[in-house]
């Protein structure tokens, strides 16, 4: 197995993770905003 | 002869309109609705006791969403898949719908999917499902379908959206349970997709779109089929770890995920196309079965 590949392949998706759980913590906030 | 010509119009006529109807139906990517339907209906049974009428309007409005992503797609990519057997019979390329209309109707259903959960169900419900439609159309094919072989480890995320919007729309909010729905689709997603793109490598190669085979070839992907597919299947486990389901869902879990499991290591030791495609069907009925189990958990 290509290990740099794979380790690539985790790192991008936890990056990635990351990213997402900020996108949908500012989608709340504003939904939150929108509502208020 | 007249007569014969004048009864036959309206036929004609019929025909064209169903023609046409499924054309702008075959846009919106029926068949990957399906699953993406499944996990929000799923989810917002997990997540609570939603009525009908809930139900109906935030599939509808998840519908419209991911259809108007799927029509932007068909738009978008509308110059490989003329060149690609598979996908050169499609409304655009084939030329039954313009690339214009396409467009119009995919940013049409994204905005009536907006206003449609917005004034129907919720805020949060909405700008989730506006955001899967910007991810897929912006983040996966406008930049990463075309450029990086990590398109869809990355690109995943935007189908792992509905059980979020699934969720929002019957609790109003998001919590640590609805963002694992979301990581269990984000990492099937990977092993899922791989598979399917190890039976079109040569299709991708022709056209340049670096999927995991046609960059790392077909041996490096099943090797990392695998290595994926044990991720997914302990990040499916840890739910019932943190007490989020219970032994129904982690018993049916393990079972799915050791098939899922034994598919892939299969798939890894074989070049036949058949085992590719087999691990490729079972991974939509096992994200099906997992989030049916999931609600048979709370349920019952």
């Amino acid at each position: 197995m290509d290990k740099r590949l794979a380790r690539k392949n985790i790192r991008t998706a936890l990056v990635v993770s990351l990213i997402m759980l900020i996108v949908f913590a500012l989608t709340w906030v504003a939904a939150l905003v929108y509502t208020a | 002869m007249t007569h014969t010509t004048a009864a036959a119009a309206p036929a004609l006529a019929h025909s064209r309109v169903r023609q046409v109807a499924a054309d702008y139906f075959t846009l919106t990517k029926p068949k990957v609705q399906s699953l993406l339907l499944l996990t929000t209906v799923t989810t917002m049974y997990v997540a609570g006791d939603p009525s009908l009428g809930l139900l109906a309007l935030t599939c509808l409005g998840g519908y419209l969403s991911a259809g108007g992503a799927g029509a932007v797609n068909h738009f978008w990519d509308r110059d490989i898949d003329a060149q690609m057997a598979r996908t050169a019979s499609r409304p655009v390329p084939s030329g039954r719908v313009s690339p214009r209309a396409a467009l119009t109707f995919g940013l049409l259903l994204a905005a009536a999917s907006f206003a449609l959960l917005t004034l129907t169900v919720n805020v949060l419900a909405a700008s989730l499902a506006l955001s899967g439609f910007l991810g897929y159309v912006f983040v996966y094919t406008a930049w990463l379908k075309r450029t990086t072989p990590q398109n869809i480890v990355i690109g995943g995320a935007a189908g792992a959206v509905p059980p979020l919007v699934g969720w929002a729309a019957v609790t109003g909010g998001l919590d640590p349970t609805a963002l694992y729905l979301f990581a269990i689709v984000f990492y099937w997603t990977p092993p899922h997709f791989w598979a399917l793109s190890l039976l079109m490598k040569d299709e991708y190669a022709r056209v340049g779109v670096p999927m995991m085979p046609v960059a790392r070839g077909e041996v490096e992907t099943r090797r990392q089929i695998v290595l994926y597919t044990v991720l997914l299947v302990v990040l499916t486990l840890l739910p019932f770890v943190f007490g989020m389901f219970g032994v129904l869902y982690a018993a049916v879990a393990g079972l799915l995920g050791g098939a899922f499991l034994w598919r892939a290591v299969r798939l890894q030791r074989s070049a036949e196309r058949r085992d590719a495609l087999r691990t490729y069907l079972f991974s939509l009925a096992y994200l099906a079965a997992l989030f049916c189990a999931m609600v048979a958990d709370v349920q019952l």
